[in-house]
Parts: C-alpha cells; structure tokens; sequence
C-alpha cells in the first residue's frame, strides 16, 4: 500500500527450505526477527527451523496486512474495522492444527498480537468443550488415580452443573 | 468415593482409555508452558475450574502463582468471581461473576489475609452483598482473600 520500493528486503527460511522475501518494516513486527536484525545477523538468509513454509507464509499474509498505514484520519476508522474482519476470518482455518502452527509459530517470532489473536481463537475453542473432549484435543493422558479425579472433580463440582 | 453424586461417578467410570489419541490436533505436550497459561487464563472461570480436572499437569499450572498474575492482569469480564461460602464445604459455592471490568490496580495477588474491597470502584455501588459469608476467590488459587468484616458492614446492599 505505502510506497516501500526502497524499504531493504529481509530473507526467511523456512524449516522445509523455502525462502521468502519480506520488507524489513513488515518483519519488524517480529520481536525474534528484529533482534535478529539489530546483532547484525540478518545480512544472509535468516533460517527458521520451526515454521514450515506454509506456516510462515499465512504468518506472512498477517504481519503484511497489519503493516498497511492508513493515509488520514478517515482512512484510519475504515482501516481498523477492514482489519478486525481480517483477525476475524485470519483464525477461520480449514485445519485446527493450522490454528496451533500459527501459535507455535507466533510465540517462536515473539508476534504479540498475532500469539494474542491465535491464543484466544483457541481458547474460544475449548471453552465449552466437557474435561474428556479437553483432553482428547490436546492429547492429554488423564494421570489421576480414579480417588484424585473424584476429588478434584467434587472440589469444582459447581463448574459441572 | 462413595459420597459422589451419581452423575460424577458416571462420567468417571465412562470415561474412554485416555492414551493415544492420532486424531490429537493440539499435542499439549509441544506448547510452551507460558503459550499454555496465555490460553487457559483468557477462559471464563467456570471453564478453568473444569480444566483442573484435566490432568495433574493442569491443575498445577492454574494453581500457580504464574498463572495468577496472568489471569488477574487480564482485563476481560469474569476475571473476579464472589463466592457465597454456605457452608465450609466449596462444593456447595455460589459463584456470581463479575461482569464489569475492575480497577486491577488495586488487586493484589498476593497471599493476603485481607482484601479491601472499598478500593475496587465496580464494588462501590455493587447490588451485591457482602458480609462475613462473601468470599473472593480466584479460580486457580483458590479460597484466598477473605472480606473483612468491617469493609462489609459499609456495603450492606441486598443479597444476591
């Protein structure tokens, strides 16, 4: 959107060795990235071997559209609300493990609004789900004795009703 | 075991085999214990009573001190639950849920013996009652901070 021809491009690689070419005032928003930039060890490709090439494109997409600057003050209200739809339709993933990628990969990037967007799509995803669908989402063994379960359980009794 | 109500030993006992699930589309086990917390503290009380009973692991972490910063520094409605303490059993709670948002500032948590509940503003026209009986309680730490007395004697409103 702005004029950014001249802005110096940034090199990501990602763990299935993809390279993506990204404006080094979109990748900013990246805290790991930026520090990565500040000690000087951005001049080669910046390797990151926990985001996957389709991970890191869609974290890509975001931090692209949450670079766009608004021209003026009427740009600006229409802007907020384009990019509350876009957060609102970014967390609609075909695939829920696309969902924990992005999680991964946002608090590995050190993203703060990208970990708190994924962060409460997820957990709008299990809030109502029952202690078993809990544990069979996050593949969780049940390791208490059937006596500690019972207690736990009576404890928070008034969380079941 | 044998005073569980009916329903609870139900549930138990129906519970599938919880190993190996290959439809597992968020392994826990991979999250770093603070992304885990981020997620837990953004549910509404209820919801993170019922996730201590999900496994050992759970229950510590939102019985952690870590976890209640977290959770208190959240501005999000329900962060602060009343509790009418009927009896000294905690099964037997009511639970209201604080639905405006709360001075946190003044909200300490710390272990305390006392909460001066006159510094919180959404308490000063409450239409809740706060007597002796009223309890704060933080879902991960439980029965901590008890209302004193005299600071109840000055907000007698009606009862919930």
């Amino acid at each position: 959107m702005s004029s950014s021809s001249s802005s110096k491009m940034i090199e990501l690689r990602s763990s299935d060795g993809e390279t993506f070419h990204v404006e080094e005032t979109v990748v900013l928003q990246s805290e790991t990235i930026k520090q990565m930039i500040d000690d000087d060890c951005a001049n080669a490709a910046i390797p990151l071997p926990n985001v996957t090439s389709m991970t890191l494109a869609k974290v890509i997409e975001y931090i692209k559209k949450h670079a766009e600057k608004p021209k003026d003050d009427d740009d600006k209200k229409v802007a907020e609300e384009d990019l509350k739809k876009f957060d609102a339709e970014f967390v609609k993933v075909d695939q829920e493990s696309m969902l924990f990628d992005l999680v991964r990969a946002a608090n590995y990037l050190n993203i703060k609004s990208l970990l708190d967007l994924t962060c409460q799509a997820v957990a709008d995803s299990i809030k109502d789900l029952s202690v078993e669908e809990v544990r069979k989402k996050f593949n969780i063994q049940n390791d208490f004795t059937p006596e500690e379960e019972a207690k736990v359980r009576k404890e928070n009794a008034w969380a079941f009703d | 075991m044998e005073d569980l109500p009916e329903y609870v030993m139900a549930d138990i006992l129906s519970a599938p085999a919880t190993h190996g699930f290959p439809e597992c589309i968020f392994p826990f086990e991979d999250l770093p214990g603070n992304v885990m917390v981020d997620i837990l503290s953004r549910l509404p009380c209820k919801t993170i009573c019922r996730c201590k009973c999900v496994c050992n692991d759970w229950r510590n972490l939102i019985n952690g001190s870590y976890f209640a910063n977290i959770h208190l520094s959240r501005s999000s409605p329900g962060g602060l639950m009343i509790f009418q303490l009927t009896m000294l059993d905690v099964s037997n709670l009511k639970w209201v849920e604080i639905k405006e948002e709360l001075d946190h500032r003044h909200l300490h948590h710390d272990l305390v013996n006392a909460l001066d509940l006159n510094l919180v503003p959404f308490f000063k026209n409450s239409n809740i009652s706060l007597s002796y009986s009223y309890i704060y309680m933080h879902p991960g730490v439980g029965l901590q901070y008890q209302v004193p007395c005299d600071i109840a004697s000055d907000m007698h409103h009606s009862a919930v």
